[in-house]
């Protein structure tokens, strides 16, 4: 790669989807649209959130944005990715690492199973550090600059603990410690987009306020874009500015988040808000969205801004 | 650490029980085995009654199966294993501490040479992209599984001794010289190594594949690790579970399998010494191999033990207390006076 490539295009947005399609795998010889000619920007320091219920394709854009679709020859992706101007649909896998390295910090759904069980978490963390000396060794260089780089992304993550919770394995810390190690392994390299995906789905009510509360706050301190990817409306409601609302592999919704929350556009965003239920709410049964309409959604594609 | 010392008490008297059950099921099999000792330490010429009764009660056969029982199980306990039926009245224990060596001299390096060779095969395999070289490993170690060691060991003996005349055919060394040639190790190893091997790279493979589907691999990856990185570093602890397992019992297989591959090389080892003994119906000697390759089974599998608890930190922490950290709620009300 040459350091003309490397250099961020004047006035490109930091991400940029252009009739996105993946295709996946689903089992022999069958296989699933699951992102259907997707268009999709964030730029820079943006907020953006990407609604939509299981299986409308939020998770695989997002995969795509952090090149982690599944490694096989049968994912096709097609249309364009480009990562500060630069294309990534067919990049060789040294861009993709490149990218994943410096660019992109992304968090996973589920703190149990995201983190290595037979590795420290301290060590964890230093392996997203990017190594900017020019030799590249694990074990030497400079351990004790980068064990301090550790523990102010753990405590930056709101683990006050860092020199304790980085010498522990995962199992010896609750689910809320290990989302925010998922966060600092994400923030550890200082990325422009942090993306999230579900980041607070497998944690308990109380926790993931606490967890949301600090990824706000790091976002904001680092300067970092945001995109979050969640089924959960009141969670993109509080931390995005802009929002896409996804299904069936296509976007059917975007605008300013207050504005689409308030006043949705299309008739699948108005009846996803239907659905959720509040604790205000007494006795009126709870809203799904009926089987017919979900039918037409799926089949005529419509996209309001 | 009290949950440890109960962890490995316990162990330690389940191996014991083994043990004994072990020596007795053997004490009696033997002595229930048809044939007449005495006639075969003689040979094939008449015996007189008197000088039956003269052996039987030099080597203490007269005496009730009981009482020898109970006496010959409290010798093992003091190291003594009895003596062999023979010209020279040698000690058990000597006899067989004499070709100990030789026979780990051929078992620790084919168990070397198959683990990590298993463990290094069988990670490519389930990596690789290429399906040929994927279809080359998987399906050479299915056919290497499947071949019987002592067939094995005499094509490597046509070939590789007979045809090119690379290697010797039988031995450990030049006749009448003490010690082990190199030369004379390579088939031997590589006979007993062979079907390790193979079986270790279809375990190491399968496991490998799962571990590679774990979500932890794609953390790995989305910070921009290199692929070897990712499977060395992150894929291969989280796949070597299953291979100390197979390793532990490989040890036992590899050191039984060595009577027939020692047989077929004519390498004088423990199993050598085993065939011989039953040939002659030397009860005390077959009686002292059996427990010789029991201690050492036992042994391996309180080591497989305790190789599970470096594999993986999670057993480790079933046998220590909990490393004391504070709760969720508590840690997070303080970073929420913080930001207040």
């Amino acid at each position: 790669m040459t350091i003309a490539e490397n250099q961020p295009a004047a006035g490109a947005p930091l991400i940029e989807l252009t009739g996105l399609n993946v295709v996946l795998p689903t089992g022999e010889r069958s296989e699933v649209e699951a992102v259907k000619s997707v268009d999709l920007v964030v730029h820079d320091g943006e907020r953006v959130g990407l609604v939509g219920e299981s299986g409308s394709g939020k998770s695989v854009t997002g995969r795509s944005i952090a090149g982690l679709l599944p490694t096989s020859p049968r994912v096709r992706v097609s249309g364009s990715i480009r990562i500060r101007g630069q294309e990534m649909v067919g990049a060789p896998a040294r861009t993709w690492d490149d990218v994943r390295r410096k660019t992109v910090g992304m968090i996973f759904q589920d703190p149990l199973t995201f983190l290595n069980p037979t590795m420290r978490v301290g060590r964890q963390v230093a392996e997203s550090i990017p190594d900017r000396r020019p030799v590249r060794s694990g074990a030497g260089g400079d351990r004790t600059a980068r064990d301090r780089a550790v523990f102010r992304f753990l405590r930056q993550a709101g683990l006050p603990d860092a020199e304790q919770v980085a010498a522990s394995f995962p199992h010896e810390l609750s689910g809320g410690m290990r989302q925010r190690v998922l966060i600092a392994i994400a923030i550890a390299k200082e990325p422009s987009l942090v993306l999230a995906d579900e980041p607070t789905t497998a944690l308990d009510a109380t926790v993931q306020q606490h967890v949301l509360r600090t990824l706000d706050e790091t976002v904001t301190e680092l300067g970092t874009s945001l995109m979050l990817i969640s089924h959960d409306l009141a969670v993109v409601a509080g931390m995005t500015d802009r929002v896409y609302v996804m299904y069936a592999g296509r976007i059917v919704e975007e605008g300013p988040t207050a504005r689409v929350l308030a006043e949705p556009r299309h008739e699948y965003t108005q009846a996803l808000l239907r659905s959720v239920r509040s604790l205000t709410d007494r006795d009126t049964d709870l809203y799904s969205i009926p089987l017919a309409l979900r039918q037409r959604f799926a089949e005529e594609p419509t996209h309001v801004a | 650490m009290k949950a440890r010392l109960i962890h490995y008490g316990r162990l330690l008297l389940s191996s014991l029980i083994l043990f004994i059950a072990v020596i007795t099921v053997l004490f009696f099999l033997l002595e229930l085995a048809p044939g007449d000792p005495i006639q075969t330490l003689v040979g094939d010429v008449p015996l007189s009654e008197a000088f039956r009764a003269q052996i039987t009660a030099a080597y203490g056969l007269d005496k009730p199966v009981w009482e020898r029982y109970v006496l010959y199980l409290g010798n093992v306990f003091t190291g003594n294993l009895g003596f062999s039926f023979g010209t020279n009245n040698e000690p058990v224990l000597d006899l067989i501490l004499s070709r100990a060596g030789n026979t780990l001299a051929l078992a620790v390096p084919a168990f070397l040479i198959s683990t990590i060779g298993g463990i290094i095969l069988g990670s490519i395999a389930a990596r690789t992209r290429r399906r040929w070289l994927d279809g080359g490993i998987s399906g050479g170690a299915v056919a290497l599984f499947s071949v019987p060691n002592f067939w094995f060991g005499m094509l490597l003996i046509m070939v590789f001794s007979i045809w090119l005349g690379w290697f010797p055919t039988q031995g450990k060394s030049p006749y009448g010289q003490p010690g082990i040639g190199l030369e004379y190790l390579v088939l031997p190893v590589i006979t007993m190594a062979t079907s390790e091997l193979a079986y270790k790279t279809r375990i190491m493979r399968s496991s490998m594949i799962e571990s590679l589907g774990q979500d932890f691999v794609d953390t790995a990856r989305s910070k921009g690790l290199s692929s070897s990185h990712v499977l060395w570093r992150h894929a291969l602890p989280n796949a070597l579970l299953p291979m100390v397992t197979v390793s532990g019992y490989s040890l036992g297989y590899i050191l039984a399998g060595s009577v027939l591959v020692e047989r077929v090389f004519g390498w004088p080892g423990m199993g050598l010494l085993f065939i011989d003994a039953i040939n002659r119906q030397n009860n005390m000697v077959i009686l002292g191999v059996v427990i010789v390759l029991t201690v050492v089974i036992i042994l391996v599998n309180i080591l497989t033990d305790v190789v599970y608890g470096l594999v993986d930190p999670r057993l480790r922490a079933q046998f220590s207390p909990q490393r004391t950290l504070p709760p969720e709620g508590r840690q997070d009300r303080q970073s929420d006076e913080v930001a207040a």
